[in-house]
Parts: C-alpha cells; sequence; structure tokens
C-alpha cells in the first residue's frame, strides 16, 4: 500500500509539474558526469590502445620456458588473441662474415597492436607493412645490414637453414624496452625455427605470448595469470615497460578522474540546490498531510520511495542524455584525431545512476526526512516549520555522499581525498567569508534609489538562502578552475616534455679514442656538439658484503634488476633531468672517493639505502662504492639516463664506451650512413619511430584533455544554471511585488544583477584563491609535476564568477521578467 | 436543547496557553472549559487575536496546551503521542481553512482522495467524486487548485473534509476569504452536510451572521471564554 501510494503521490506531482525542476536538474547532473565518463572512458581505452603499439600488444608473458598449454587455454578462455614469440641471441652467417644478433621468431599474426615498418634502403623512407615476414625469409635491422655488409638479397644462414633478407625492419612494436642492451634484430617467422635446429639444451631461449583483446578480459587474464605466482613469467604491459608512455597515461588519467569529479561535484551542487528546493515547497503539503492524519513515519517513507523512484528514473534517462550527448560531442569533433574510438564499457552508465542516486539520497534525504517534523499547526500558522538552513547536518550527509561519489569516481584514491579536503576547505572559507559579507552589507550605508543596491540587500534578506548560493556556486567555479589549471599545467609539461629537437638518435659503442673524431664530424656536417656520456655495463653482485641473490626478492622488477647489466656512467656535476632526493651531490673539486648514486626506483626495489655499500662487477673486475644520494631522473627526458652514476674517477680502469643522444633531421639520414661507414664500430640507435609514436600519443592525450575539459566546463554551466532556476522562487515573490509597485523590468534587473554579480565576485574570488592551492597540492603531490603560480586564475574566477553567475543569473531569471506580476503572484500564493 | 451526556465528541477542561515573547510569558488561553456534544453546530467568536485561532489549532490536536485536557469521543488527546493523535485527527475529524490549505501539486479530486488513501480505504476515487459532485464541482475534479475560484477552492476543501464523514469538523474562518455571496453559499454547503451527516461543527469566525446560525456562540475575550448561549437562555428564563 505504501509504495503504492507513494508511487500514486509521484505520479500526480509529475503531471502537476512540480518535480520538472528537480527530476531535469538530476538528468543534467547525471547526464554531465556520465557524458563524461564515457567519454573518458572510451578515451582512455582508444589511448591504451595507442599505447599498446609500442608494445605490439596489450599485454606480452615472457618465460625461460614454454608456456603450458594451462595458460593458452585460459587466454582463449577470455577471448584473447594470441601470438608466440621466441627470442634468443645467434650468429648470423655470411659469406663476408659472423654477427651476433638477437633472433625473434614470431607467428604470422605479429604484431598485434601497431604494424611492423620496413625499408628498401639504409636510412631509406618507412613504409608501413600488414603482413610478417614470409617462411623462408628473414628481416634485419639496419646496424646488422651494416655490420653483415647485407643488402635486400643476400643470403644469409641461421643455424642450418638459409635464408634471404628481403627488407629493412625500421620499426618493430614491442622494440620499445631497452635499446642498448641487445644485440641487432633478426626478424623472422616461427614456422622457420625447427629447422634451423638453433634451440639446442642450454639455449638462452626467451619465449614470450604476445596477448590483445577486450581490456577488462586482458586485465582479468593478466590478474589470472600474476596469481599463478610463478617467479619464472614475467607479465608486461606498456605501462611497465616504458616510463614516458606510463607518466603521460597516467596523468592523462588522473586528468580525466579529475573532470569526473568536477562534474560530480556541479551535479551535487544541482542537485543539492533543487532538493532543497522541493523541500521547501513540501512544507504545506505535509502539514495538510499531518492535519489530515499521516503520521511522521508514513510521510517519511512516502518522500523516501518517491524520491528513490525519482532518482532512478533521473538517472537512467540521465545515462542515456548522457550517452548520446558524447556520441554527438564525438561526432562534432570528427574523427577524434584520428583515432577510432573503442566502444564504451557498461562501467560509465553505472557510475552515473550511482551518482545520482547517491548525491540525491544525500542531498535530498536530510531536508525529506526533516518534513515529517512540519508542524500540522503549519496549516494555521505558516511561518511555522520552515527547512533549518542553518541545521549543519543537513549538509553534512550530502557532504558524505558527495564523497563518497567523489572517491568513486577519481581512478586515485590521492586525488580523490585531496580534492575532497580542498573542497570542504572551500566550503568552509565561502560560509566565513559569506558571513562576513552579510555583516559587511548590513553597515553600509544604503544607497535609497538603486536598484542594484536592493538586489545586495536581498543577501541580506535571505541570508541562509545567500551563504547556500554562495557556497554552491564557489564550489562549483573552485571545481572548474582547479580542472582549468591542471589542465594548463598538464600542456605545459607535455609540450616541454618532447621538444621537437628532443633527442632522436643514439650513437653506443663509441671507443674513447673516437670521441674527438666524432666531435669533428658532427662540426663538418653543422651539427651541434654532441654530448657524449662515457658507459660502462655492470652486474649488481653485493649490498654491504652481503652477496645479492635475486631469489631474495620476491618483486618481479627486482629479481630482472640483479638478473641483468647495469648502465653505467660517471658525471662530475648533476644532469639537468636529474633530482637529488635524499643525501647529497658529491662536491665537484673531489673525484674518486667512491661515492655512488643511484636513481630511486633502484633503491626501492632493492632495497638500496643511503650508506649502503654496492659492489659491481664488470667482466671480472669489481668495484665498489658507498651510496651518498638518491635521485629521480626524468624518464621523459628521451636524453641519456642512468640508474647508477659513479663519481668520477672512480671506473677509470674499467673498459669504456662512449654514447651520445641527439637530434637528426629524417633529412640528414645521410649523415649517419657515413658514419657507420667511417666507424663500423659504432651502433647507430634509431628512437625517432618510437619518439613520433609518443608523441602522437601525448598529442592525443593532449587533444583528449582538452576535449574533456571544454565538455565539463559545458556542462558546468548548464549545471549551474539549473541550480539558479531552483532558486527562483525565493525572488518571483519580490519581483512581482515591486513591478506591482510600479517598478520597471529594467529595475528587476538591476536587482537580479546586483545580487547575482555580487554573489557571483565573491564567490569566483574564493573559488580562485581556493583553485589555485588545491592544483597546486595535486599538481605536487598527485601528478608530480612542477608547482606553477598562476596569477590570472585570480582575475578569471573573479571576473567570471561575477560576469558567468550573472549572466546565468540573468537567464534564469527571464521568466521572472517576462510573465506578468499577476501570473506570478498567483503561481506563488497558489504554492 | 436536549443533550445526552454519553454522545459527548469534544470536552475541554481548564484549558490554558502561554506563549515565550519578547516580553516574557503571554497568556493567550486562560482556564477555558466547555463541552460540544454530537451533531451540535457551535460557533466561536471573538476580536482578532483573543486566541480563537490558537484555540482551535489546540482542539485539533496541531498544537499543544500549556495545562488543561481536551478528550476526543472521549479519549484523551493530549495522552497520545503526535503520531496518534494525527492518526486520531485523520479517522475523527475534517479541516476547512480560511485560506483552503489545498495541495497546489494535486487536482481537486486528489486533494478529495487524499485522506481516504493516508487512511488506506478502499476506491478513494468513487468516494471522492461523490463528495465531489455532492458540493457541484463534478465537472472540475481535475483542476488544480490555481485553476479554480476562490469559492471553488474552497468547495474542494469542504469535500475533502467531508470525505471522511468525520465526527467532528473544525472551520477556521471559512468565509474569510470570499465574498459575502459565496460565503453564503459554502456555509449553507456546510450546514447541509452538517444536517445529513450528523458531523459536529465548531466555526472560528468573525462573522456574527455566521454565528447566529450556530447553535452555540462562545466568545472568546482576552483569552477568557463566555458560553453566549448559556448566558441568552438564562436571560430568557
Amino acid at each position: 500500500m505504501l509504495i503504492q501510494l507513494a508511487l500514486k503521490q509521484l505520479l500526480r506531482e509529475w503531471r502537476s509539474g512540480e518535480l520538472y525542476i528537480l527530476f531535469f536538474a538530476l538528468i543534467i547532473a547525471v547526464a554531465a558526469v556520465s557524458s563524461v565518463n564515457f567519454f573518458t572512458d572510451r578515451v582512455h581505452n582508444a589511448l591504451e590502445s595507442q599505447a599498446n603499439e609500442l608494445l605490439g600488444a596489450d599485454l606480452v608473458l615472457s618465460s625461460d620456458h614454454i608456456f603450458s598449454e594451462n595458460i593458452l587455454q585460459e587466454a582463449k578462455k577470455h577471448n584473447l588473441s594470441v601470438v608466440k614469440q621466441v627470442t634468443f641471441p645467434t650468429m648470423v652467417m655470411t659469406d663476408d662474415g659472423n654477427q651476433l644478433a638477437w633472433l625473434k621468431a614470431v607467428e604470422s599474426g605479429f604484431p598485434l597492436r601497431g604494424k611492423l615498418g620496413t625499408s628498401e634502403k639504409l636510412f631509406g623512407v618507412e613504409k608501413k607493412v600488414e603482413h610478417m615476414v614470409q617462411p623462408g625469409n628473414v628481416w634485419f635491422e639496419p646496424r646488422l645490414m651494416t655490420s653483415l655488409k647485407s643488402s635486400i638479397g643476400s643470403k644469409v644462414k641461421l643455424g642450418v637453414k638459409d635464408f634471404t633478407v628481403n627488407a629493412i625492419l625500421t620499426s618493430e612494436p614491442g622494440r620499445g624496452g631497452d635499446l642498448f642492451t641487445v644485440a641487432p634484430r633478426v626478424l623472422m617467422n616461427i614456422v622457420d625455427l625447427e629447422e634451423t635446429k638453433l634451440i639446442q639444451p642450454g639455449s638462452r631461449v626467451r619465449y614470450a605470448l604476445l596477448i590483445a583483446g577486450e581490456s577488462p578480459n586482458v586485465e582479468v587474464f593478466r590478474e589470472t595469470v600474476e596469481g599463478l605466482e610463478d617467479p619464472s613469467i614475467r607479465v608486461q604491459g606498456v605501462r611497465d615497460a616504458r616510463p614516458e608512455i606510463r607518466t603521460a597515461l597516467s596523468r592523462a588519467e588522473q586528468f580525466l578522474g579529475l573532470a569526473a569529479i568536477t562534474s560530480v561535484v556541479l551535479a551535487s551542487i544541482a542537485i543539492g540546490l533543487s532538493a532543497r528546493r522541493f523541500a521547501q515547497r513540501h512544507l504545506d503539503h505535509c502539514a495538510i498531510m499531518r492535519c489530515v492524519g499521516a503520521t511522521q513515519q508514513l510521510i517519511t517513507q512516502l518522500y523516501l520511495v518517491q524520491i528513490l523512484v525519482l532518482g532512478l528514473i533521473a538517472s537512467l534517462i540521465g545515462v542515456l542524455v548522457g550517452y548520446f550527448s558524447h556520441e554527438l560531442l564525438i561526432t562534432l569533433l570528427g574523427s577524434f584525431v584520428g583515432v577510432t574510438l573503442p566502444s564504451a564499457s557498461y562501467l560509465p552508465a553505472a557510475l552515473g545512476i550511482l551518482t545520482g542516486v547517491i548525491t540525491l539520497i544525500g542531498f535530498a534525504f536530510p531536508p525529506i526526512i526533516s518534513l515529517k517534523d512540519v508542524p500540522a499547526l503549519r496549516v494555521l500558522k505558516r511561518d511555522l516549520g520552515t527547512i533549518d538552513g542553518k541545521k549543519v547536518i543537513n549538509y553534512l550527509v550530502g557532504f558524505l555522499a558527495l564523497g563518497f561519489v567523489i572517491l568513486l569516481q577519481a581512478r586515485d584514491i590521492k586525488l580523490g581525498l585531496y580534492m575532497l579536503a580542498g573542497l570542504i576547505v572551500t566550503v568552509i572559507t565561502l560560509a566565513l567569508s559569506a558571513y562576513l559579507l552579510l555583516l559587511l552589507l548590513k553597515t553600509i550605508k544604503p544607497s535609497q534609489h538603486k536598484s542594484w543596491w536592493f538586489g545586495l540587500r536581498n543577501i541580506i534578506r535571505r541570508p541562509v538562502s545567500s551563504v547556500v548560493q554562495m557556497i554552491a556556486f564557489g564550489l562549483g567555479i573552485m571545481a572548474l578552475l582547479v580542472l582549468g589549471l591542471i589542465r594548463g599545467d598538464l600542456l605545459d609539461e607535455w609540450h616541454a616534455s618532447i621538444p621537437e629537437d628532443a633527442p632522436n638518435r643514439f650513437i653506443v659503442n663509441i671507443h674513447p679514442d673516437q670521441v674527438e673524431e666524432l666531435k669533428a664530424n658532427f662540426a663538418q656536417a653543422n651539427l651541434p656538439q654532441p654530448m657524449l656520456y662515457p658507459m660502462i655495463r655492470a652486474r649488481l653482485t653485493e649490498i654491504n658484503g652481503k652477496f645479492v641473490d635475486k631469489n631474495s626478492y620476491s618483486d618481479q622488477r627486482a629479481k630482472q634488476m640483479i638478473a641483468r647489466e647495469f648502465n653505467m656512467s660517471w658525471a662530475q656535476s648533476l644532469p639537468h633531468t636529474n633530482e637529488i632526493l635524499s643525501g647529497k651531490w658529491w662536491s665537484s673539486e673531489k673525484t674518486n672517493q667512491g661515492e655512488i648514486s643511484i636513481e630511486k626506483s633502484v633503491s626501492d626495489y632493492l632495497d638500496i639505502h643511503l650508506n649502503d655499500v654496492v659492489k659491481f662487477t664488470v667482466a671480472n673486475q669489481a668495484f665498489q662504492g658507498e651510496v651518498t644520494s638518491i635521485r629521480s631522473v626524468d624518464w621523459n627526458s628521451f636524453s641519456a639516463n642512468f640508474y647508477v652514476l659513479a663519481q668520477p674517477g672512480m671506473l677509470k680502469d674499467f673498459p669504456t664506451t662512449y654514447m651520445t643522444p641527439f637530434y637528426l633531421s629524417s633529412q640528414q639520414s645521410d649523415f649517419l650512413n657515413q658514419l657507420v661507414k667511417k666507424y663500423p664500430n659504432i651502433t647507430v640507435i634509431d628512437v625517432a619511430v618510437i619518439m613520433a609514436h609518443v608523441r602522437k600519443i601525448i598529442s592525443r592525450v593532449t587533444s583528449a584533455v582538452e576535449y574533456v575539459f571544454l565538455f565539463t566546463l559545458l556542462s558546468g554551466l548548464m549545471v549551474l544554471y539549473s541550480g539558479i532556476i531552483a532558486t527562483e522562487d525565493e525572488r518571483s515573490l519580490e519581483s512581482a511585488v515591486i513591478r506591482t509597485l510600479g517598478g520597471n523590468q529594467r529595475q528587476i534587473f538591476s536587482n537580479i544583477l546586483g545580487e547575482f554579480v555580487s554573489l557571483g565576485l565573491l564567490a569566483g574570488l574564493i573559488a580562485a584563491v581556493m583553485a589555485s592551492i588545491v592544483a597546486a597540492l595535486i599538481a605536487q603531490f598527485v601528478l608530480k609535476m612542477p608547482v606553477s603560480i598562476n596569477m590570472h586564475v585570480w582575475a578569471l574566477g573573479l571576473i567570471g564568477g561575477g560576469i558567468g553567475i550573472g549572466f546565468l543569473g540573468f537567464l534564469g531569471s527571464l521568466k521572472i521578467l517576462t510573465l506578468s506580476p499577476l501570473a506570478i503572484l498567483r503561481r506563488v500564493s497558489a504554492a | 436543547m436536549s443533550q445526552n451526556k454519553t454522545d459527548s465528541i469534544l470536552k475541554v477542561n481548564s484549558l490554558e496557553k502561554v506563549v515565550v515573547g519578547p516580553n516574557g510569558g503571554l497568556q493567550i488561553l486562560t482556564d477555558v472549559n466547555f463541552e460540544i456534544f454530537s451533531a451540535e453546530t457551535v460557533a466561536i467568536t471573538g476580536p482578532s487575536g483573543s486566541g480563537k485561532s490558537t484555540l482551535l489549532g489546540i482542539m485539533a490536536g496541531l498544537d499543544l496546551p500549556t495545562g488543561g485536557s481536551i478528550h476526543i469521543d472521549n479519549i484523551d488527546f493530549f495522552s497520545l503521542n503526535e503520531d496518534q493523535r494525527a492518526k486520531l485527527r485523520g479517522q475523527l475529524m475534517g479541516f476547512v481553512f480560511q485560506s483552503f490549505q489545498l495541495i497546489p501539486s494535486l487536482t481537486a479530486i486528489e486533494n478529495v482522495m487524499l485522506p481516504l488513501e493516508l487512511l488506506g480505504l478502499p476506491d478513494p476515487n468513487s468516494a471522492a467524486k461523490l463528495v465531489l459532485d455532492r458540493v457541484d464541482l463534478g465537472n472540475r475534479i481535475d483542476h488544480y487548485p490555481r485553476q479554480l475560484s476562490g469559492g471553488e477552492q474552497q468547495r474542494v476543501a469542504i469535500a475533502r473534509a467531508f470525505v471522511v464523514n468525520p465526527k467532528l469538523l473544525l472551520a477556521d474562518e471559512p468565509t474569510g476569504n470570499l465574498d459575502v455571496k459565496t460565503g453564503e453559499k459554502i456555509i449553507s454547503l456546510l450546514f447541509d452536510l452538517n444536517r445529513e451527516q450528523g458531523t459536529t461543527l465548531v466555526l472560528v469566525t468573525h462573522d456574527p451572521q455566521l454565528a447566529n446560525r450556530c447553535q452555540r456562540i462562545f466568545r472568546i475575550e482576552e483569552g477568557l471564554m463566555r458560553d453566549l448561549s448559556v448566558q441568552e437562555s438564562s436571560i430568557a428564563s
């Protein structure tokens, strides 16, 4: 009976038009949240998929053993595509000589993400190919072509089988890993592998499974494989492989999370204000119900059921509107910088509904529950039983709900907590400022004939309502400004991270006696002088006199660090892309004091601390030193970065080669041919393709951030507008009375502007101050970016708040300005 | 007038109401005592601010007295809690207010159905339609209050009050917002329904003409209440 009655009442209220504002505010709010979520979800998936091209797959499993059938079955069970891959070092033999190469034998489906690039001549034009190398053929990397003096059509021998080199392999998805440690690549079709008879017991073979599919399935599969806790299996996604992509993607993701939070904050404001209006307009309703026999419990239950049903229906519609508006946005944007977005998942829909219902419960329940306390005597004395706007509990529940939804949306708990803390402090500051404004307005001598003064006096006349409105506007502006500031910082950071002339080629294996000659070659070619870095490859063997055993570490990354050799270098001064996190960089006067500096992840994974003594071996020689500093390294910088740096002089007796990163335009590629001919021992590594790819991803992330920002801004304005509509009742009567008493439209217009512009100015200023603080904290502690102070945001907050809220207030009050006073008076008295 | 004590519908004993104002306690009602019997028509009159509406609010259980007691249908009204009083109100009482107090978001018939629905009675629609026909609004049942004139709105309010067949109908200045002619029609309707349904009618009014149509008249002045009908009958005797 209760639900039936509640639904009946809901239907009646709907027919009367009483629910429209709350209902539409909810739809707009949920639509805003879910459209941002749909968009970010798809953009996120698209970016992930783009990034995965660097890996050649969504996930790579590698092991020293052949993978069991169970794992292959598991992948099939999750509808994942699988390509088998085998890699190992081997000698490539030609008539002119032999060369150690790194053979990769893969199935024909390779690569699962991205495309192979080949060219017909050394450093020639690259073309992307759809097919894999055919059986009987092999593809060589340029440096292998150089060292073996091979050309297209050359015959080579791998194991006992002959092959023809029929293309130069210029780019290969999955080659994004450690470029300096492996010998040049030979690519072969896996069907030829057996005939080569290369795999013998004891061969250093690495087996891999490349996996691709729908991202939730890949995630589940990854969890399953990791759950096996098989130490021989290494699981790698693109984020594990490339730090610069990891940073760009995770920052983009955090930004998208922030956009979602912003839309949630805006949505809550609209819902909160509309729910407050709903409760206010139901005071008489409740008093009459009490009068004709409804118990308090019945009233509470009736409204709770109504609100829940209303919330669910509006949220469902909101999700649909959100879906179609994000589709519309995508259509309007045309092809999203050339990417086909993957289909949306169900998650944004579920999040949208949850957000709508939870925020509605949070903001609407307290005033609705207090409706049961409306005294029946209100039927005789209308001033009784108003909603107590000063009751903190009414807002507290709303804030708890908002906090919950923010953490739900944030995708990053730290980001959510910072934003939430910022919002709480902003609310307190806004409330105090609003209170001070009220005090100030009371002390200022009124200017009798000014309509705008009447508007200002409105703020004093409706103190609770004014404080609530100012908090609402301030919060909305603050959330939008934080998003705007972070967007600006992110874009600046990304533009700065890979400048146009960032190094795109590396020369490694330069002998010490070739350093000066090489510099001269650069000068002759009118190229800037290269920065040459000494490099030795060393293995970590002891920490504080204790032998390092990879099995004593549980973490896969730690095991890898122990198992492989580190690229080490020495430097007098701290490289500009590094930052000391703890300890001290060595003094520039001193050399060979046995000081070592390590990168933070080495310190974290291998549990090495300041003052620990670490011992490395190079070939059969060893050296040791004390860790005197721990550094962070900007891996995004594409310059020469090293995990371990030693003090100059320490490594002078060890075999050293030099390496240099430098920028070379595609027109100057002939310079490399000449260099390679002149110095056959050097190896040129071309990272231009990888860089172009990284640039492309970052540019798409940038576009995504821009579009999401604009979209959030747009939905923010719509939501704030619906918030203003929700407070229309309070101003209607006043305006009608003024007009009845002879006031003209211009006076009412100034009146409304006076009220909204002053509220907007103050809310905007406070929001700007708080936004700068919150954005700086998020930049520093969540996104780990340098903090920039933007003074223009204060002006933006102040002017944007004043003009924006003034304009929205004017739009929201158009009905008051255009309806006849009699119509308004009738409407207000009937309510 | 023959009165049977067993038919007592409302009994007020030593009722007091003091409210706290800016200058301390203000005595609104002082030692009010009276009894109203089934199917009686009673008018409560008095100047503005004399405490008429306060008394009506307390009689309806909408407000609490500071002293004394009220028995409705032999039930000690203020020994019940707020919800129990609301329930009793729904079962026994009907209300008509000066400002109509219709729910603006409900149509005429929905306003009338509301008390029936809250009581969980079957087929509220037919019952509401019947009573709206009775107040000559059968053709306006789907109109919202804002689409009705003042007199029509008051007739909806009367229909809502009578739809539950209340034993006691309390009316607060029911013609206060209406012109004389419409007011007369409303009063006739109230008295007709009183006769038809045997409802006890208690009216708070300024209007001496309206008061004179009632069987008994109480007058409140400065919180003190006198039964004018008793005075008149003693003068006559």
